[in-house]
């Protein structure tokens, strides 16, 4: 290349020097770099670059990194927290869970089975619901995330189900990040109690550890008041008790050469004031558990020849428990129905990657999911209404081929197969083209399918078959999806980028009626359009100053009936603000998040809404402490999100005006 | 003894032979009033200038009456033509160059002429010339080591990207030296750039130190920003390649006392002026060292260097 160069740059020359004069001419040697400069170029720092922009510019999708640093100066309290920071990212909430909602498209009551979670690379997904959580079940606590990295778009060429509409891939810290002992205390408000103990260390044979334990315990609001609910017999719509939140974590990670052997535990006990399905309102046992925890020994390796191999071996338990309480008279008689759901599973992958012919590197993989355990149960004192013990094991292959077609010209094709024992094969693509056509400018063409398998509580759910049904013969439901990124760094602080897309979807699985014996069952329903804008725009500054402004314009409708899907705000802007105030003392984070309505299940639309965060964060008061104070809603706006058909209220009010405490001490 | 005249006068004749034929075997400069020396320089940066005033004086000490005509090459390839033609022009005694590219030059120009040359990574350009000799800019693996022990006397595993075509004699070299050392040393073949990911992430896992050496495939422009931020975010110490590297986010780097490099050429210069063959003088490497380092960096991966070596580094960033 560098041949061809000077071959066209000495005809330039000569034809150059032929035709004018006096025309300062490049010697062609200076532009082939000596070796010697490498050592006297001025190279741009690493304190004022963005720490991932390589792994941005580079991924066939438009990636979203959410750091540390981040987490802790926008006061981020659950990992919904920090997907609602991210363009074409929302939240809704039901006082139990938290929802994800993503690029127009979020089902409310759906327990995110359409976007795949990974901590440290580690599928999160359970095997009953395929469910992930966002809120104070998450599995980790946020201190102990290193950067969250968001893959918009289909990914199950790689990943397989659940990856339809994103990836999200959490990274923990590691024990060189804490090196020493650090713990954490926070008090907020409805009574909000947290504290975390962590050891991290490097030792010097080469062993990492890091080893933390958090727990937290919220009395909850105490004040809620439901409309639908507002009658003598009912508390006159107020719940009184029943929003309390508690949870344990546990993390554990040891690091030798290639090796890491990694553990999480995360168990939480909700308290559901809404009163979903029919249960007694006000009544504080009704409740869900949740629990998951997972060992995972995990190798890497580089082998000489430059071909990697990656490794991992890994068992998983998860649980649900549910109790619900009824009224089954009259006369009055309230009677628990509780809901029993292990999920246990191990599994095992191995990935190999290498270049060849220096413009070609490929990664070929193979996937193992063996399921121990997917039970669902739900009885009460009178019988045993649900138990079901399927066992659903699946396998993949996948390929991807990075091919570099010229120097700013990338080729990334993947194609990945996943066999299921429920419902057969699928095969699903991804291409994209990665064009750099300046060194600030690249432009990303995107095509891929996913799908997502139909859950065992989807496949298998019913209630002795008064209300509902099972249904075995659910297929996969499949999205297709195309999308343009032009991403552009405007000059050295400012990075701009635009993405359009379209999603079309095949056989969404709803819950819906069957009009021949009156019961509810899960189907392949409706086909899903879904199309948008988002752009956005990063800017980093130097004594550590950083913007983010976005804006999505986000369009969902069912194929079939046109109509605009529930819960799908159609513009969101969102604008945060990280910079040193007060002579670098104190550190303050702006969030402002914009919405437009969201409609609801009764077909009425929530309010617009504009809500504002501020963080105050110091870490020079003492060494080694850390003290942030947050006030969220900072306005106390009302607002609220849609319910789900469980509920019988169309809109659940969110909370006002919220604070938090939060100490950090590194000894 | 009627022989010993003739003896007597054919060993005085064979005396005067021998004088006569060593004097005229005597080099130039003893003949001449004014030896002309002439300096090209690929470049006009600090350090450059700094070798040549280090070069110029120590010649100047002994050589008072030399002449010495300082060039520059720049980026315009006409202005280069019209400094070729003049450095062509002239016979001078030695030619002291600075850089890849000027001593390439030189080299075309005035390939049997004596060259000291500097300012340059390899001794693959004096190899190419039996006339050329001169100070690169590496510094002995011993060196490298020495350095990283006593700045990170805790570091252990010390890995190296490097071009296995390019440089496994110096990573065999630097492995052999490390034994002295107590270190363990990881070489991780980086023969294209695509391969740097992999090899940083193998990095990132396992190395207690990613000692710099200059190589054309791992280290340039291209690719400073992924390896210096690729050992941040895994908090890796960087042993940087120079003063650039490290003001951009590596720990630490050996650097270089660039009047003194000057000055080191000048002795060789002094030496061939003097008489000396110019393969009697091996090239060599910088006699003396320096150290750069970035504090800053040193805070955020929790270490602790001693306090004199801070003191004694030639420059701080903090």
């Amino acid at each position: 290349m560098k041949k061809l160069i000077l071959s066209f740059l000495s005809l330039a020359t000569v034809i150059c020097s032929q035709s004018g004069p006096a025309q300062a001419v490049p010697d062609p040697q200076f532009l082939v770099s000596a070796e010697e400069e490498l050592l006297f170029q001025d190279i741009s720092s690493v304190y004022t670059a963005s720490k991932y922009e390589q792994k941005i510019s580079d991924a066939p999708a438009r990636i979203s990194i959410v750091t540390q640093e981040e987490i802790q100066r926008y006061g981020y309290r659950t990992f919904a927290d920090i997907l609602r920071s991210l363009p074409g990212f929302y939240i809704s909430y039901d006082n139990n869970y938290s929802y994800v909602g993503v690029r127009g498209f979020g089902i409310p009551g759906d327990y995110n089975t359409r976007i795949l979670m990974l901590v440290n690379g580690h599928r999160i997904n359970d095997n009953i619901f395929d469910s992930v959580y966002a809120d104070t079940a998450f599995i980790l606590d946020l201190d102990l995330i290193d950067r969250v990295e968001v893959v918009r778009g289909p990914s199950s060429s790689l990943y397989g189900s659940n990856a339809f509409f994103g990836v999200v891939n959490v990274i923990t810290k590691k024990g060189r990040d804490l090196d020493g002992l650090e713990t954490s205390v926070a008090v907020g408000s409805h009574r909000s109690y947290q504290g975390r103990l962590s050891y991290g260390k490097r030792y010097q044979n080469g062993l990492e550890l890091l080893l933390s334990g958090s727990y937290y315990d919220s009395q909850g609001r105490t004040d809620l008041y439901y409309k639908e609910f507002d009658d003598p017999t009912t508390n006159n719509g107020v719940a009184e008790e029943g929003d309390d939140d508690q949870f344990n974590n546990l993390f554990f990670r040891l690091s030798s050469g290639d090796f890491t052997l990694e553990s999480l535990y995360a168990d939480r006990e909700k308290g559901i004031p809404t009163a979903p399905w029919d249960v007694e309102f006000n009544n504080s046992e009704t409740r869900t558990w949740d629990g998951h925890w997972f060992v995972d020994l995990n190798y890497q390796h580089l082998h000489e020849s430059g071909m990697e191999i990656a490794a991992r071996l890994f068992y998983d338990n998860y649980w649900y428990d549910g109790d619900y309480l009824y009224d089954y008279g009259p006369p009055s008689e309230i009677v628990t129905l509780k809901d029993r759901d292990i999920g246990e599973w191990w599994g095992t992958e191995l990935h190999v990657s290498r270049h060849f012919f220096e413009s070609h590197r490929l990664t070929l993989g193979g996937e193992y999911r063996g399921s121990l355990k997917q039970e669902q149960k739900t009885y009460d004192r009178y019988d045993l209404w649900l138990d079901s013990q399927p066992d659903i094991d699946t396998w993949a292959l996948f390929f991807q081929d990075e091919w570099t077609l010229l120097d700013n010209l990338l080729f990334n094709i993947g194609l990945r197969h996943d066999n299921y024992d429920s419902f057969g094969g699928t095969t699903n693509p991804r291409v994209a083209l990665i064009y750099s056509l300046f060194p600030e400018t690249s432009l990303k063409f995107l095509y891929g399918k996913a799908f997502r398998a139909p859950s065992t509580y989807e496949l298998y759910y019913h209630d002795g078959y008064n209300t509902a049904k099972p249904n075995t013969n659910i297929d996969p439901e499949t999205i297709e999806s195309i999308e343009f990124i032009w991403e552009q760094q405007l000059n050295r602080n400012l990075r701009s980028a635009v993405s359009l897309y379209k999603n079309e979807i095949e056989g969404l699985i709803a819950y819906t009626l069957d009009p021949d014996d009156g019961l509810f069952y899960f189907d392949n329903q409706d086909d899903v359009e879904a199309y948008g804008a988002e752009l956005s725009i990063e800017g980093k500054w130097n004594r550590g100053c950083l913007t983010n402004l976005s804006y999505t314009y986000q369009h969902a409708e069912s194929k079939d009936t046109g109509e605009r899907l529930v819960n799908s705000p159609r513009h969101m802007v969102k604008v945060n603000v990280m910079a040193p105030v007060v002579n670098n003392i104190l550190n303050g984070g702006l969030e402002l998040q914009y919405e437009s309505g969201r409609k609801t299940v009764a077909g009425n639309e929530t309010d617009n809404s504009l809500l504002t965060n501020l963080i105050l964060v110091s870490n020079s008061w003492l060494e080694g402490v850390t003290v942030s104070a947050g006030v969220y809603n900072l306005f106390d706006v009302a607002y609220d999100f849609p319910g789900s058909a469980e509920h019988r209220q169309d809109m659940l009010l969110q909370d006002g005006r919220t604070f938090k405490l939060k100490i950090d001490y590194l000894f | 003894m009627k022989r010993l005249p003739h003896i007597v006068t054919a060993v005085l004749g064979l005396l005067l032979l021998i004088l006569i034929m060593s004097l005229a075997n005597e080099p130039e400069v003893s003949a001449m009033n004014q030896p002309l020396i002439i300096v090209l320089s690929s470049s006009q940066l600090e350090p450059y200038l700094q070798a040549v005033k280090g070069f110029k004086k120590r010649v100047k000490d002994q050589f008072p009456e030399a002449r010495i005509d300082t060039f520059f090459l720049g980026q315009d390839s006409t202005k280069n033509l019209v400094t070729m033609q003049k450095i062509d022009n002239n016979q001078p005694d030695v030619l002291f160059t600075l850089g890849s590219k000027a001593t390439r030059k030189v080299q075309t120009v005035h390939p049997d002429r004596p060259q000291v040359v500097t300012m340059i990574l390899d001794g693959l350009i004096l190899e190419q010339s039996k006339q050329a000799t001169g100070v690169f800019l590496n510094f002995p693996p011993a060196v490298h080591l020495n350095w990283l022990r006593r700045l990170l006397p805790n570091a252990k595993r010390v890995y190296l990207l490097y071009n296995s075509q390019e440089n496994s004699t110096l990573y065999t070299e630097i492995k052999k030296a490390a034994t002295v050392h107590q270190l363990e040393i990881y070489g991780v073949p980086v023969d294209t750039i695509s391969q740097l990911p992999a090899a940083l992430n193998s990095v990132g896992r396992q190395a207690d130190i990613l000692l710099g050496l200059p190589d054309q495939t791992v280290y340039s422009g291209k690719t400073a920003k992924v390896i210096l931020l690729s050992t941040f975010r895994n908090r890796i110490p960087f042993a940087g390649l120079s003063r650039y590297w490290v003001k951009a986010g590596a720990l630490y780097a050996l650097d270089w006392d660039y009047h003194d490099l000057g000055r080191q050429c000048g002795e060789m210069t002094c030496r061939i002026l003097m008489g000396d063959a110019v393969s009697d003088i091996a090239p060599a490497p910088p006699d003396k060292v320096r150290y750069i380092i970035n504090m800053k960096t040193a805070d955020y991966l929790k270490l602790t260097i001693d306090p004199t070596l801070v003191q004694e580094a030639a420059e701080v960033f903090q």
